[in-house]
């Protein structure tokens, strides 16, 4: 099957999404957006990173070390309010481009 | 809010960067991990298998590493980093440039922060005293074809004349500072004395903070004697007793009583120790002009009316009591006191300064040139960067820190060298105002912006010469096949001549002040000053006011030193030779007036010419029959006869020293005139051989009391060899007066080095920044004919090829850089002759325009540059021809 680029800028959003389900570390919250997306998107895996290190760089994001599920020490991400004030934001754009461009797509010819 | 949790992050991670390293590592291994574990469940892979697709899937980890930091705004810091290292390894690869260039740098920011920290200390900012623009002094101002000049010194009627007659004036007097004995309790000290009239920390607008100043009954002759401390004394002698006030102590061998201690922070124009009550007077020390008259101008009152004021009424006392000679035009001037505190250094210091701001001037085209003759040299690196794709932006940067790490090095040594020169200045310089010991920081600040803004500039001149032309022209160009045109390089032949022009009038300057030093040096001496020794000693004190009282004093003393092992002659006279004399009036006797021209006036005692060995030219000088009683006679010396004995002997005649009631003395000999320090305003140099004469102590009379508070006595002593006699002597007088001490033990060689000091130290100061400005003339010829001689290689070797001759060759490369000497030497003689000018009142015994010097100068400057052009030259003579040629 073929996998859909990510549009640009979409990246951020879906970590934020991911995160705002509950705390989790890098490797969870890629696992996280392949679901959410239903494994549509396609990413090389280390892209993820520099966009978690800028969410956090901007106070997005909280980091925490901590130990994961088979007792490895992991670093945990969180959202900090600031981070749930940009997701709701970004959502909220997102559905008015996107019902924007569906209302031009499918206008009809006069 | 978002901005300042970013720079605590980018800050967080600049901090523990090693920390964050290696959690970032950690991370992303854990992710490969999780995943490569992922794998191996789901899909059955072996654990290596599933590891290499995992790190398939993450791509790579230096790069995502790379962006995360990146993420973080940590990329800046590794550039700069980065950059910084890069530009230091340019630095030490090149270290003969960046020694240069640092050196440049150090020398022009030290000596001019250095110098104008003085400039500003005592010309520009004003006095350390409260509303410095309301305080003058009045200073006598006077013309005579042309020349003008001004004394501060002026006497008791014009003291009183402004006292009374500019109400709008607040005025007090001030003697010259001596120093003299103390004695507090147990302990004879030595200490610098200045006599002040009462109201003189008034007008200064400084009271004292302990105590009170001189009250009017103080300043009166015969009036109860006080003292005022100075907070130095007071802690050294008294131990900052606050009780003080009150004290008795013994000053000049009399009792007085301590009335005031001066605050701390009050800064006395000469370094002073204690004062004393002036009692000024229109008689006797006031007859003359003997004092300093400081004013303040009311609160109210306007500086030019009452300068106007001033003048007005100082015409009136001219024209009714001084009767100056009629091509003399003199008035009276209310001028800032800033301008007569420091006036003896004034002069000097400002031709020191404009002599630095050249330097500086130099440095930075120097620097400015040195930069631009590497801009081409690199100008093939730059283009191989830019082929290669990197970053204009990326290259600007790199330069601009290459040049900053340059100019950071210059400044930082240039700091140092500041406060060496500084603390120098500041310790040798004594006799005037407070000096500071360190540079001012505002000074450094400018200073160093000059020459980060010069090497900034130029050193981002390659970058903007590399990135506007088209890559592959310098890529192809730098080769060498073509003839290096000339066009591109005026930048360069401007710089280096301009730097000639500077060098000559530096070189010219320094000329000129040491050939007045060493006119100064080859006066004749007159005197013998082999195993001579001679102490002085502060004589004002009470117990020696009468004739009888000194010269049974000196008698006494004599005679022990007399008998001393060693001692061959021993004298004792008012003034050495080398140092300043009295000046006195005097007339032929049966003339009516007193001469303008005042002669020295030095009491001997009658071996003083033996000791000294300085030779008789006719007559007879003193001996033990010139009593109190007998004929009173005077030797004059042949400076003296040449200037006013008109051709004719003058021995056997009479003349009057001082007033119209003193009795005509006869002259009896001539003899050699000594070199004395001389007052500059009435002309000649600070050392010259006065009209002079002597008259035996015996019969010096009651002129002993106010010579004294002027000058101190010198006993003079001739020793069989070189022994150590100080101790002895030193013995000797304690055995005359327990009382008395020697204050200082000098040769007549330090006699006259104390007196050729100023003109030695800024002689010796010209001549080192003109040696800098050469060499810096030097560093830029040699530059700019090492580049074009690099750049034209291969048409050197093609002309050698076709047979040039060595000298065909050497003149092609050479001629350039001579040229521009020449040019450049031709625009510095035209500029050094205004330049010079402003260094006429120190320069002695040549003309400022003086041709010799000037040629001097010239060529001094030419060779060196000729020598500076002919080095790279002279390399192309050297060079492999076949390895040139074929190297395209």
């Amino acid at each position: 099957m073929a996998k859909a680029e990510l549009l640009p800028g979409t990246l951020d959003v879906l970590i934020l999404k991911a995160i705002s389900l509950g705390g989790e570390h890098g490797y969870g919250v890629l696992q996280r957006i392949e679901r959410l997306t239903g494994d549509a998107l396609s990413i090389e895996q280390g892209a993820l990173y520099p966009a978690l290190y800028r969410l956090e760089h901007q106070g997005l994001l909280r980091t925490e070390w901590g130990m994961s599920d088979n007792n490895r020490k992991a670093k945990f991400y969180t959202l900090t309010p600031a981070g749930r004030r940009r997701l709701k934001a970004e959502t909220e754009q997102w559905r008015a481009n996107a019902l924007a461009i569906n209302t031009a797509l499918s206008a009809t010819e006069a | 809010m978002r901005t300042l949790h970013r720079l605590r992050s980018w800050w967080r991670a600049l901090l523990h960067r090693q920390a964050m390293e290696r959690g970032m590592s950690d991370e992303l291994q854990f992710h490969i991990a999780r995943h490569a574990e992922h794998l191996a469940n789901t899909q059955g892979l072996s654990r290596d298998e599933a590891l290499r697709r995992a790190h398939v899937d993450f791509g790579s980890v230096e790069r995502y590493k790379e962006e995360a930091r990146r993420s973080l705004g940590l990329a800046v810091v590794d550039n700069l980093r980065c950059d910084v290292r890069y530009a230091w390894r340019t630095a030490t690869k090149h270290k003969g440039f960046t020694a240069t260039v640092i050196a440049i740098l150090a020398i022009t920011i030290g000596a001019n922060s250095a110098v104008y920290t003085l400039v500003d200390r005592l010309v520009v900012r004003p006095l350390p005293y409260p509303e410095p623009d309301r305080l003058g002094a009045i200073v006598r101002h006077f013309e005579r074809g042309g020349q003008s000049g001004e004394s501060s010194n002026v006497t008791g009627s014009v003291w009183e004349t402004m006292r009374d007659g500019v109400p709008d004036l607040d005025v007090a007097v001030v003697g010259g500072a001596s120093g003299v004995n103390l004695t507090a309790g147990e302990d004879i000290a030595y200490v610098q004395q200045q006599r002040v009239s009462s109201g003189y920390f008034r007008v200064l607008g400084v009271p004292p903070a302990i105590g009170r100043e001189f009250t009017g009954d103080e300043d009166r002759s015969g009036g109860p004697s006080a003292v005022i401390l100075s907070h130095s004394l007071w802690t050294r002698t008294f131990h900052a007793d606050p009780t003080v006030v009150g004290r008795a102590i013994t000053l000049r061998g009399e009792p007085s009583v301590v009335v005031g201690v001066l605050a701390e922070s009050f800064r006395p124009t000469l370094p002073v120790d204690i004062w004393t009550p002036l009692r000024p007077s229109t008689q006797g020390e006031g007859g003359g002009s003997n004092y300093v008259l400081i004013a303040r101008v009311r609160h109210g009152r306007e500086w030019t009316d009452v300068a106007h004021r001033v003048e007005t009424i100082g015409d009136v006392l001219i024209r009714e009591r001084i009767h100056p000679p009629p091509d003399v035009h003199l008035s009276l001037r209310l001028v800032p006191f800033q301008r007569v505190a420091t006036n003896t250094i004034r002069q000097p210091l400002l031709v020191l300064w404009a002599a630095v701001l050249v330097v500086l001037l130099l440095g930075c085209v120097n620097i400015a040139g040195l930069l631009l003759s590497r801009s081409s040299a690199r100008a093939r690196e730059i283009a191989t960067r830019i082929a290669l794709g990197g970053g204009r932006g990326a290259i600007v940067r790199q330069l601009l820190i290459e040049s900053l790490l340059l100019a950071v090095g210059g400044s930082a040594a240039g700091i140092g060298l500041g406060y060496l020169i500084s603390r120098s200045v500041a310790t040798r310089f004594t006799t005037t105002i407070a000096l500071p010991a360190s540079p001012d920081f505002r000074v450094f600040l400018i200073t160093i912006g000059a020459a980060l803004a010069t090497s900034v500039l130029f050193g981002l001149f390659p970058a903007f010469h590399a990135t506007r032309a088209e890559v592959r022209g310098v890529l192809g160009d730098a080769g060498g096949g073509a003839i290096a045109g000339p066009n591109h390089r005026w930048p360069m032949q401007a710089m280096v001549v301009s730097q000639i022009a500077l060098g000559i009038v530096l070189v010219m300057a320094a000329g000129l002040l040491i050939r007045t030093f060493s006119e100064l040096t080859r006066q004749q001496s007159n005197v013998d000053a082999t195993n001579v020794v001679t102490a002085s000693m502060s004589l004002q004190d009470a117990r020696y006011r009468t004739p009888d009282a000194v010269n049974g004093l000196f008698d006494r003393s004599l005679d022990r030193i007399r008998q001393l092992p060693g001692v061959v002659d021993a004298a004792i006279a008012l003034s050495l030779p080398y140092e300043r004399a009295l000046n006195n009036g005097w007339r032929f006797d049966g003339e009516p007036a007193v001469r303008q021209q005042s002669i020295t006036l030095t009491y001997v005692t009658p071996d003083y010419f033996r000791t000294l060995k300085i030779p008789v030219r006719s007559g007879r000088v003193f001996n033990g029959s010139d009593t109190r009683s007998s004929q009173q006679v005077v030797v004059v010396n042949d400076a003296f006869v040449r200037q006013f004995g008109q051709g004719q002997g003058v021995v056997g005649r009479f003349i009057h020293l001082g007033g119209p009631t003193e009795p005509a003395v006869q002259v009896v000999g001539v003899v050699g005139a000594t070199p004395q320090s001389n007052n500059i305003l009435q002309g000649g140099g600070p050392l010259a051989a006065l009209p002079g004469a002597f008259v035996p102590a015996t019969q010096f009379g009651d002129a002993f009391a106010i010579a004294h508070t002027w000058f101190q006595p010198s006993w003079i002593v001739r020793t069989s060899g070189p022994i150590p006699i100080v101790p002895a002597m030193r013995q000797a007088l304690r055995e005359t007066d327990p009382r008395l001490i020697f204050n200082k033990f000098r040769t007549i060689e330090d006699v006259r080095s104390e007196t050729m000091a100023t003109p030695r130290v800024l002689a010796w100061l010209l001549g080192a920044l003109a040696g800098i400005a050469v060499i810096l003339c030097v560093v830029g010829v040699y530059g700019l004919v090492a580049n074009t001689v690099a750049e034209r290689r291969r048409e050197l070797g093609v002309r050698i090829a076709l047979g040039a001759t060595p000298y065909d060759t050497l003149k092609t490369a050479a001629a350039g850089g001579i040229g521009l000497a020449v040019a450049g030497t031709a625009v510095g003689v035209l500029l050094s002759l205004p330049a010079t000018s402003v260094m006429r009142q120190i320069v002695f015994g040549v003309s400022v325009n003086d041709p010799l010097t000037l040629i001097a100068a010239a060529v001094v400057v030419v060779l060196a540059a000729s020598a500076a052009a002919i080095v790279p030259a002279w390399r192309t003579l050297r060079m492999n021809v076949t390895a040139v040629l074929k190297s395209t």
